[in-house]
């Protein structure tokens, strides 16, 4: 089967005065053409810089891509240098990505128009009518209201939602093959989050995109993902179909996740289990299992052994545990 | 869940229709203070545009005949040694003023800037040189430095440029280093970087015009600072060649006649202390109303 991109290995480490901080630790996860993944964990748990290696916007130092491949389209892009011509191409124009914040990730000083054809006039060398043209025209499928007129506000005009549809347009400007949503519903309200997911799906099948939802929100991806990569502390424990994880979550940090959050096929009045104790820091992490301390089904073994690699259980449903938790 | 068609988000709200510039205008002429300021230096550059329109005299000509006059009808402010008329003279001196002032200030905010920019942008040995260097200029106090480039370059506008305009650099690259440090972390350039945008394009259409408000406002006040080292450096006699009108220089042949005479010291001195107090009114108007923490309260 071919990948569109296949992460192999990937590990990004910052180096800090309190020590090294493994942030992504061997982060292996393939996409195909056309396809929603969901990339699931806690915060700080290295979702967002496994996604900003991918593209080597880690601020070096203190961060460095220390190992791993990240093969796109047949090349490792981790051979390109940060800021070689090659990777500026690939960045928006192949492999596009939406920010958390869409109340800071715009410039404040330049209108929602001036962002839009930047990128378009840089990548697919459109002069500034033709470009500006199209970014109306992707404003207006964006579902944004009076496109022509909004085209000369500034970011400080618009609300949250705007904005991030503003950001949607943006990614999507260049016809991007991979499109990255870093937690892309975060910081707007409940009904505009789900319009903007509708909206990302959408796209994503009218410019047949490949969509990575990066989320710590269970439900977004339930939704929309096909299948799903759970992270916890830098690295995957856990990956399958959405169906399958949701149906039959293997690792005892998955079942704890989805225990802690309500569902509508549940019977009414059952409590919410949190998931005891915090996530770890990532600095001089121990050799064992991360989740250990946290963990219902530890074992003897847990204890001794390194950190187990990702094992095929069955079907496509990979998990990284010792225990057979199914049998608790 | 949400119907076909549902209103997107944002649809609700009305935009502002007032424009950034319009706001920042309307703070600045809020300002009592800033008005005035803005009045005395406007007054100040229609007086250098037209000064051959203000004055019957010439600012050079020598009359011996009407030397050290007092003050009268024919000579609001008197006459010199050489009989030339002190208000023409004034006049006539605005014109050294603004020349040198926004040469000296526009150079050393374009260099300094972008040392600071540069600096910040990169960060690691490029960042450690320039701001050394800069640190250590700073160490040298300002006159010093002057009168030395002035003394080395040798007289005229253009040693005077260079001398200021080096003076005040270290000051712009401080700044600007400090705002663009602050600046570069912002979403906003990560997202940036994130579309494929390069080094030169983030630093000057991302980093920079967000650094540029308290640039701005620094440049109004080393205006009027400039000013002053100028007729500093007229009045110690390494500045403008003596038949040139510059104040420093007025106040400083002026001098010896303090006792009898004190017009010639005191008009110059007064011009540049309007023109200072003009440039400085200016500023404060200008850092209230470019303030972001003042947005969208007026």
């Amino acid at each position: 089967m071919t990948f569109l991109l296949k992460v192999d290995n990937l590990k990004t480490r910052f180096k800090t005065e309190l020590g090294l901080v493994k942030a992504v630790d061997g982060v292996s996860y393939y996409m195909r053409e056309g396809e929603i993944i969901g990339l699931v964990g806690e915060s700080g748990c290295g979702k967002s810089v496994s996604q900003l290696s991918v593209l080597q916007l880690i601020p070096t130092p203190p961060g460095e891509i220390v190992d791993g491949e990240v093969v796109f389209e047949g090349c490792d892009l981790l051979k390109f240098s940060a800021n070689s011509p090659e990777m500026r191409s690939i960045r928006g124009g192949k492999i596009a990505m939406i920010f958390q914040e869409p109340m800071t990730s715009l410039n404040p000083v330049l209108t929602i128009g001036q962002q839009l054809t930047e990128m378009m006039e840089s990548h697919l060398n459109m002069n500034r009518e033709a470009a500006t043209k199209q970014a109306i025209e992707l404003l207006n499928r964006v579902s944004m209201p009076e496109a022509a007129r909004r085209i000369a506000a500034y970011p400080h005009q618009l609300s949250g939602g705007m904005r991030q549809r503003v950001m949607i347009a943006m990614a999507l400007s260049c016809n991007p093959k991979i499109l990255i949503a870093d937690e892309p519903t975060t910081a707007v309200d409940v009904t505009t989050q789900a319009q903007l997911l509708e909206l990302m799906r959408e796209m994503v099948v009218h410019f047949n995109t490949s969509l990575m939802i990066v989320t710590h929100n269970l439900g977004v991806v339930a939704r929309y993902a096909q299948r799903l990569y759970i992270m916890y502390a830098g690295r995957i424990v856990e990956s399958g179909t959405t169906k399958d994880i949701f149906a039959n979550p293997r690792h005892p940090y998955t079942i704890g996740l989805l225990a802690s959050v309500p569902r509508l096929d549940e019977p009414r009045g059952r409590k919410l289990v949190p998931i005891d104790g915090l996530p770890p820091t990532l600095i001089n992490m121990p050799p064992t299992c991360a989740f250990l301390p946290r963990c219902a089904y530890r074992v003897e073994k847990c204890q001794h052994e390194p950190w187990p690699e990702l094992k095929l259980t069955d079907g496509q449903h990979y998990t990284s545990c010792y225990v057979d938790t199914r049998e608790k | 869940m949400i119907r076909e068609g549902a209103v997107p988000a944002g649809v609700m709200e009305v935009p502002p229709p007032q424009s950034e510039v319009r706001r920042i205008a309307k703070v600045f002429f809020s300002r009592k203070v800033a008005v005035v300021g803005l009045i005395i230096v406007v007054a100040w550059v229609l007086a250098a545009i037209f000064a051959p329109h203000f004055t019957p005299y010439e600012p050079y000509k020598s009359d011996l005949d009407n030397a050290l006059l007092q003050p009268s009808r024919e000579h609001l402010l008197g006459t010199d040694l050489i009989g030339r008329d002190t208000l023409t003279r004034i006049i006539y001196g605005s014109r050294i003023a603004f020349m040198i002032c926004g040469l000296a200030v526009g150079s050393a905010a374009l260099i300094g800037s972008a040392l600071g920019l540069v600096a910040a942008y990169y960060g690691g040995i490029l960042n450690m040189v320039i701001m050394r260097l800069v640190d250590a200029l700073m160490s040298i106090p300002m006159i010093v430095k002057a009168l030395l480039i002035a003394a080395l370059l040798g007289g005229g506008i253009t040693s005077i440029v260079l001398a200021i305009g080096f003076v005040l650099t270290s000051v712009y690259a401080r700044l600007m280093h400090g705002v663009a440090l602050s600046v570069k972390e912002r979403d906003y350039v990560t997202a940036a970087r994130a579309t494929g945008a390069g080094n030169l394009r983030i630093m000057l259409y991302h980093i920079l015009p967000n650094s540029i408000a308290p640039l701005m406002v620094q440049m109004t006040l080393q205006l009027g600072f400039a000013l002053l080292i100028e007729a500093a450096m007229s009045f110690l006699g390494v500045g403008m060649s003596p038949p040139a009108a510059a104040w420093g220089s007025m106040i400083s042949t002026g001098y010896e006649f303090l006792i009898s005479r004190p017009i010639l010291c005191l008009a110059p001195g007064l011009a540049i202390m309007s023109l200072v107090f003009g440039f400085n009114m200016i500023g404060d108007g200008l850092r209230d109303a470019l303030d972001p923490r003042l947005r969208g309260t007026l």
